[in-house]
């Protein structure tokens, strides 16, 4: 416990915050257009092309649920980059392994902790888009009536395997950039992986929670056969 | 007299390079072993080995009884300044010296070890506001303040005004009166001198030749610096 408060010390938290604070007003932004779109679409034309997408609340939460993953996941690459690539390949390395405390425990916590700011704000943030969209649309009368416990499920649970999600990606990239000890290598590492998966997230919106427990199955299981050989790298880093 | 450090032939080359080869020496209880040699000479190599931040190729280093590298237990007694010291900017030097001390696993106090290197009253400044002289002092401050039993510094004196490095001498002074036993490198005669009780000369990667300053002062008077130098060339007299 110690050593988490001593590795988020380090961290100037509010940075972070005002981040994540900045992706939620820009997806709660998106969410409302979304909304409005449509309207305007169908009130134009009568037919809209991707209605499937837009016309129900599935393809609606798969919209937003697929960029919350996005932003989400290159948001924990930057913290990553900034909590494990800065600390082990700057200076601090020096004084950072000077200590007497085993370097497995140290680059866990960091891990631990770039996980845990990333699943929950992704969770958090991802459930409150969702709920607000949801007063608007009821406010307004935009979107049909739908089962809202049934929903209020799927949108809780696809939050929670989205903010793994990202977390995983985080951790990932952080292999990816440590392989060139670069800050930059990590984030554009998280940027190729969200190009090539976030559409399977929005493509199929009645099928998101399968799609995304498989994606989150095998993104875990990269991301800890990955940490496992960022262990061994920093046993043996030099500075 | 109680052997702190021991290096014991010790190796180590980068790619191609033999940085360090044979290397041999001790450092006993509550002196200063000053490590003289040419920049790039391996000084700041055989700090990171003994600190175990480099992995040794070939023989042994034990500090304080244990074997450096395998087991980071032993860093809770070593203190150390390893080149230009770095530090989480935007905290303040009291953050900065708690959160080190909770990393250490010790407790001390913290306004005391201000006032000893002069940053009592900008305690409270972020780090990012001060200077190089009151960094490389706050890094002092980092290195004792879990009163180690080995100091290590890594040419301590650079950015220092004449003042601070005076008071800076008086501080290691005091530190190995009550025991402590500290490690000096520099490239600098005169620094060394003036600081150290023992030079261990160090050239082609191993020590060419080790000596009580007190002695060689006394021998050489004036030409102490020449003496010096011409070791650290690779003659020896």
């Amino acid at each position: 416990m110690n050593l988490f408060k001593l590795e988020l010390l380090k961290i100037k938290l509010s940075t972070y915050l005002w981040a994540i604070a900045g992706i939620f007003a820009s997806l709660l932004a998106l969410g409302v257009l979304f909304l409005i779109i449509f309207q305007f679409e169908m009130g134009a034309s009568g037919t809209f092309d991707d209605e499937d997408l837009f016309a129900n609340w599935e393809g609606l939460l798969a919209l937003t649920t697929a960029l919350s993953f996005a932003c989400f996941s290159i948001f924990s690459a930057v913290i990553a980059a900034k909590v494990i690539i800065n600390e082990y390949c700057e200076k601090n390395a020096v004084i950072l392994l000077s200590y007497p405390i085993n370097r497995k425990s140290i680059l866990k916590t960091k891990c631990i902790i770039v996980c845990a700011i990333t699943a929950i704000s992704a969770c958090i943030s991802n459930l409150l888009v969702v709920i607000l969209m949801f007063f608007t649309a009821q406010i307004f009368h935009i979107m049909p009536k739908m089962n809202t416990e049934h929903f209020a499920l799927f949108v809780l649970f696809s939050s929670i395997l989205m903010g793994i999600l990202s977390s995983a990606v985080g951790i990932i990239s952080v292999v990816c950039g440590w392989k060139k000890r670069s800050v930059i290598a990590t984030i554009v590492c998280s940027l190729i992986v969200v190009c090539s998966t976030t559409n399977l997230i929005a493509a199929y919106p009645n099928h998101i929670l399968w799609i995304m427990l498989a994606m989150s199955v095998i993104f875990v299981m990269i991301a800890h056969f990955l940490y496992h050989i960022l262990t061994k790298e920093i046993e043996k880093l030099e500075v | 007299m109680k052997t702190i450090v021991t290096v014991n032939s010790v190796a180590k080359s980068y790619q191609e390079t033999q940085v360090i080869q044979h290397c041999s020496f001790q450092i006993y209880e509550g002196e200063i072993y000053g490590l003289l040699g040419i920049n790039g000479a391996g000084k700041t190599t055989l700090m990171k080995m003994i600190l175990g931040l480099q992995q040794i190729d070939n023989g042994t280093i034990y500090v304080l009884g244990e074997e450096a590298g395998n087991h980071p237990e032993y860093l809770s007694d070593v203190g150390s300044v390893i080149e230009t010291p770095t530090f989480y900017e935007h905290l303040n030097a009291t953050e900065l010296l708690s959160m080190h001390l909770c990393y250490m696993q010790k407790t001390a106090n913290i306004a005391e070890t201000l006032h000893l290197v002069g940053l009592n009253n900008v305690n409270h400044k972020p780090i990012s506001q001060y200077s190089l002289g009151m960094k490389q002092r706050l890094g002092l401050a980092r290195a004792i303040i879990h009163q180690p039993k080995l100091l290590i510094l890594d040419e301590p004196l650079n950015g220092l005004d004449p003042i601070a490095v005076t008071e800076l001498r008086e501080l290691m002074r005091n530190l190995t009166d009550q025991g402590m036993s500290i490690l000096l490198s520099s490239h600098i005669i005169g620094e060394i001198r003036n600081t150290a009780d023992r030079i261990g000369i160090l050239s082609g990667g191993y020590i060419t030749q080790e000596f009580e300053v007190a002695e060689k002062t006394s021998e050489y008077g004036a030409h102490f610096e020449d003496y010096v130098i011409e070791l650290m060339r690779g003659g020896s007299k």
